[in-house]
């Protein structure tokens, strides 16, 4: 606590060695919207012509403020995709200037893929290493079963990896999945697969903005030692009613949005659901028929506006799979909700309060007599939030805030049946509390230089009520003791710096550097190969340490051809500490000392990443590639020496293209190439207990074989209507029907018992799909 | 219409499984072979053996390689130690040792110039009360048909510490399905509860007669088979390694002392 409180002495020294503010200065705020639905445009630049080093952008939730000395300027306000809109102005006392921005009737939205309200904004910007995609730009890009799917995008980024078919998963730099922190409207979503991971929770219709930080993170974000993934849900259309939608092979959606009051307040509803055990009831076989398959999405939001100053949403999300066999049933899902109130103090200090919940939840049972049993596990947060934009002038924009979360773990608990042999195991819940306090300047020093710089204070109090245990080096329980409800059993904290610098070239090149430290206290166990619903999330103890990840990175930025091309060169160093993994033969379920059952130690990640991207003309698209290496070491695995992690997948390659034929017809394709995972595989075998046995002596020694793919689409717009519009979409997921390997496995040769032979097994091979797409406006 | 829905169904359910196997090659290290010692002392008077082999190729393996010059002994609690005698290939035998319950016991191998020790507690033995038989519907462990039939193994697990078992069948006096399933099983959360059992790893049919042994075994021989029944089970561990084994010396295999109780049924 006493760290807490000074970070935020050394936020508010922040605020006070701030470049004095001259009488004659005056500000000039507001919010900047699309004029054609409402939404905000975040991050949206306004530049003074005349000068145009200085500027600002729009935050979150489009507001901007920019503080300029006294005179008259002209205005550009800018956003990718829509007209560009000038405004002079006579700064002689403090404006609000509320802007919209229409749609350009010259430029095709769709061509773009990553959207930028600056030209060159990949270059002049202070941060590196952020991926932006905007969710209505990637409908070309064909994906499997047709879903267009954000997550699975991303993954055709430089620095960002697939866990593999069939894992909705995906690693950052080196970084394992529960690395990576997961926002929606800013709650956590801690398990974001579907179906057992073959599409993402994420519904596209319902999201507007979509940021991945891989590297240098804000220091606003905090928890995970990798990545931020920040998705920010629609807001609504507050200008008129719409509705739109998909019937997809396996899912449709639909989207209603419109206004609550005019230009004041909107909501939005989406929801999606899969169909296929609606086939399964047509079939002649019962067990068949009583089968059940599905998952449902619902994102709603809603918001208004009080006053001139004061705003409110409310936005959640509500999902959930259900999976079942005869006598055998799983299913799981997210909750999420989200209160905000915007509030003005002045034109230059913006205030956003947030209450967030966020739950998580698996079950499965098992109903054969003697042997009927329930599973569960849950997690839930509640989260208290206060953050600040301050706009003090035209060079520096300060963020600084707090956040409060309240974490309930309910491990693994195990509910008998009347019949079952079992006991009822009800594992006891862990309580922890998290926070953090921040203070970040961006600061544009010069024409050629910018720094973004703060500094992170986070804390973990994992307390009572509960029992703490304690273990040898054998992993055996040597000792217990009870706390008391908020007795404090073990407390971590830590301060984490952020700091990204730029050094502009010229106006079509730059180089950046970032140093950064994460700290991440909760900790995702899977007993699997693969992501799987039954993950347990678990919170930094007295004896799992909060993993701590170092990152350095730097940067070659060059865009070409009136920024017609946008290049990037990016290198990365991250050091890893208290990483987890399992001690042999470890039984994490319903196991309320499965700390006994870890082990602790190092890794490092580094690599080199590439990226081409064409963002105009008839052909669009990118080539990103990725060289690099993920390393670990434990004292108890393999002798001791770093061997490595299963995302470590030297190359990786993805090719993104793009080609309007005509008007109304698009074609894509994506290519993928990637080294295989890092598997086990035995050196020998032997006989033991009458059972075949086969022998280890590395860990992750061997290799899949190498994974590619190439998936290809086609959309066709249909007629344009004033008030109806229509699209198909086509695609085929592994076009040349490769069979990449989802697991390896070893049996004995039917020929002959005493030969064992490899068996690969493929998920998917060839895949077509179709999607109908409308929408009533 | 409905023969467009059962296609693409059909198309949906096929993609969501599996959809195709192959078998590939694989290149694999050579390893040194490694020495592998299996020791299973059972309570009561019978003969007990050591087996000591190595490791082969793990695609063609071939003949299995014997350790033949071995010295080994063994120690009951703090008594004098007892030697094995060299039956060869690989086998070293103890004729007519009685082993008795709530035993230490000791064993020391030296071969190839290294000594490799392990211990194990002989546990009491809980008595197989009685086995049961039920027709097998909606088992998701084995959906294949109606015919068969699954057996319950009903026990006392005593109040008083942890138990760990494991159940071994035999069908018409063979092995069942050639020790590939190990059923292993703990009472951490069922402590002093009344077991009804199914072997859920198998299935019978009419006429069979199974005999059913219960294994009491120790906590490190519990680790052992679990480890054990996680790499030949087929379903792949994340992060395959070797059992657990009870030997020093980095040998394989282990050196367990059971106890065992029986019980025989037909299946009508």
């Amino acid at each position: 606590m006493h760290n807490f409180l000074i970070s935020w002495r050394i936020a508010l020294l922040m605020l006070l060695f701030l470049p004095k503010i001259s009488a004659q200065n005056f500000t000039i705020s507001g919010t900047l919207k699309d004029a054609s639905n409402g939404e905000d445009l975040i991050g949206a630049t306004v530049i003074v012509k005349e000068k145009p080093t200085l500027g600002t952008s729009a935050n979150t939730y489009g507001f901007y403020s920019l503080t300029l000395p006294k005179g008259s300027y002209t205005l550009l306000f800018r956003y990718l995709g829509l007209e560009t809109l000038e405004r002079k102005i006579t700064l002689d006392r403090d404006l609000r200037l509320d802007e919209e921005l229409t749609t350009d009737a010259g430029l095709v939205i769709a061509e773009v893929i990553v959207k930028s309200d600056k030209e060159n904004k990949n270059v002049s910007k202070n941060e590196m290493s952020v991926t932006k995609l905007d969710p209505k730009d990637i409908e070309n890009i064909p994906v499997i079963f047709g879903e267009k799917d954000i997550i699975k995008t991303l993954q055709l980024t430089p620095g960002v990896k697939s866990a593999g078919d069939g894992n909705a998963g995906f690693y950052v730099r080196g970084g394992a999945v529960d690395q990576n922190l997961i926002l929606l409207d800013e709650a956590p979503v801690y398990n974001a697969s579907h179906l057992l991971g073959f599409f993402s929770v994420f519904n596209s219709d319902a999201l507007k903005d979509v940021t991945l930080y891989k590297g240098t993170m804000p220091a606003e974000f905090g928890g995970r030692g990798s990545s931020v993934l920040d998705i920010k849900m629609k807001d609504g259309n507050n200008k008129k009613f719409n509705a739109s939608g998909g019937i997809g092979v396996i899912s449709s959606r639909l989207t209603l949005e419109g206004p609550i009051q005019k230009d004041e307040g909107s909501f939005i509803v989406s929801a999606r659901r899969t169909y296929a055990d609606l086939f399964v009831k047509l079939s002649k076989n019962e067990s068949v028929r009583n089968t059940k398959l599905y998952f449902y999405d619902l994102n709603v939001k809603a918001n208004y506006r009080l006053s001139e100053k004061d705003r409110l949403f409310l936005s959640g999300y509500f999902g959930r799979d259900v999976l079942g066999l005869s006598g055998f049933g799983l299913d799981w899902g997210n909750y999420t909700g989200t209160l905000r109130w915007n509030h003005l103090f002045s034109d230059r200090l913006f205030s956003n309060t947030s209450v967030i919940y966020s739950n998580y939840d698996y079950q499965f049972g098992i109903g054969v007599t003697g042997f009927d049993f329930k599973v569960k596990a849950a997690i839930d947060d509640i989260n208290l939030k206060q953050d600040f934009t301050f706009f003090p002038n035209a060079q520096n924009t300060i963020k600084f805030g707090v956040n409060f979360i309240n974490h309930t773990f309910q491990p693994t608990s195990l509910d008998a049946g009347e019949s079952s042999s079992f006991k009822d195991s009800k594992t006891a819940q862990r309580f922890a509390y998290e926070g953090g306090a921040y203070a970040q300047n961006d600061w544009k020093i010069s024409d050629r230089f910018g720094l973004q710089y703060g500094v992170r204070y986070s804390f973990f109090d994992y307390h009572g009520k509960g029992t703490a245990y304690t273990f040898d080096e054998n992993g055996l329980k040597t000792s217990e003791k009870v706390y008391k409800k908020g007795e404090s059993i073990k407390f971590y904290g830590g301060f984490e710096p952020r700091l990204s610098m730029k050094f502009q070239i010229d106006a079509s090149s730059s180089i950046k550097g970032g140093v950064s430290r994460n700290y991440q206290f909760m900790h995702l166990l899977s007993n699997s190969t693969t992501a799987s619903p039954t993950d347990l999330w678990v919170p930094s103890s007295n004896n799992v340490k909060p993993q701590i990840v170092d990152q350095v990175s730097l940067g070659y930025f060059r865009n070409f051809s009136d920024n017609m091309f946008e290049g990037s060169l990016e290198t990365y160093y991250k050091s890893l500490q208290n990483q987890i993994d399992y001690r042999n033969g470890a039984d994490l379920t319903f196991n309320s000392e499965y700390e006994g059952a870890l082990t602790y130690g190092k890794g490092i990640a580094y690599g080199v990443e590439f990226f081409l991207k064409k963002k105009k003309g008839r052909l669009t698209g990118w080539v990103g590639y990725t060289l690099a290496r993920s390393l670990r070491k434990f004292e108890a695995i393999n002798k001791g020496n770093y061997y490595p992690a299963k995302q470590d997948r030297i190359h990786d390659l993805s090719i993104v293209a793009i080609y309007k034929l005509a008007p109304k017809l698009t074609v894509s394709a994506t290519w993928v190439f990637n080294t295989g995972d890092a598997t086990t595989f035995p050196s020998g075998k032997y006989t033991v207990a009458g059972v075949q046995t086969p022998y280890y002596t590395e860990r992750n020694g061997y290799r899949f074989p190498n994974y590619h793919r190439l998936d290809l689409g086609v959309t066709l717009l249909g007629k344009q209507h004033k008030t109806f519009e229509s699209s198909w979409n086509f695609s085929v997921f592994n076009a040349y029907a490769r069979n990449n390997a989802y697991s390896i496995a070893f049996r004995e040769n039917e020929d002959d018992r005493s030969k064992t032979e490899a068996v690969q097994t493929t998920l998917f091979s060839i895949i077509p799909a179709v999607t109908y797409n409308f929408k009533f406006k | 219409m409905k023969n467009i829905l059962f296609a693409l169904a059909a198309i949906i359910v096929s993609a969501l499984l599996n959809c195709c196997t192959k078998v590939i090659d694989i290149n694999l290290n050579d390893a040194a072979p490694k020495i592998v010692i299996e020791a299973e002392l059972v309570s009561g008077t019978q003969d007990f053996t050591v087996k000591i082999s190595k490791t082969s190729d793990f695609f063609n393996p071939g003949q299995p390689l014997t350790v033949s010059d071995a010295v080994v002994f063994l120690k009951k609690g703090a008594e004098a130690s007892l030697n094995l005698t060299n039956e060869g290939n690989g086998i070293y035998a103890l004729k007519n040792f009685t082993a008795t319950q709530n035993t230490s016991y000791f064993l020391s191998v030296t071969a190839e110039g290294k000594t490799y020790e392990a211990t194990d507690f002989l546990p009491k033995n809980v008595p197989l009360d009685s086995l049961t038989v039920s027709s097998l519907e909606n088992n998701p462990f084995n959906p294949s048909g109606a015919d068969s039939f699954q057996i319950f193994v009903n026990y006392q697990d005593p109040l008083a510490d942890l138990n760990f078992y494991r159940i071994k069948s035999t069908v018409n006096g063979i092995p069942r399905s050639e020790g590939v399933k190990l059923l292993v099983i703990e009472d951490r959360y069922s402590v002093g509860a009344y077991f009804r059992l199914p072997i859920f790893t198998d299935s019978y049919e009419l006429n069979d007669k199974v005999d059913v042994e219960l294994v009491s075994m120790s906590h490190a021989m519990f680790d052992y088979f679990t480890t054990l029944a996680l790499l030949v089970d087929g379903s792949g561990s994340p992060a395959p390694t070797n059992p657990s084994s009870n030997w020093s010396g980095g040998a394989l295999g282990y050196f367990g002392a059971f106890s065992v109780s029986k019980r025989s049924i037909l299946v009508k």
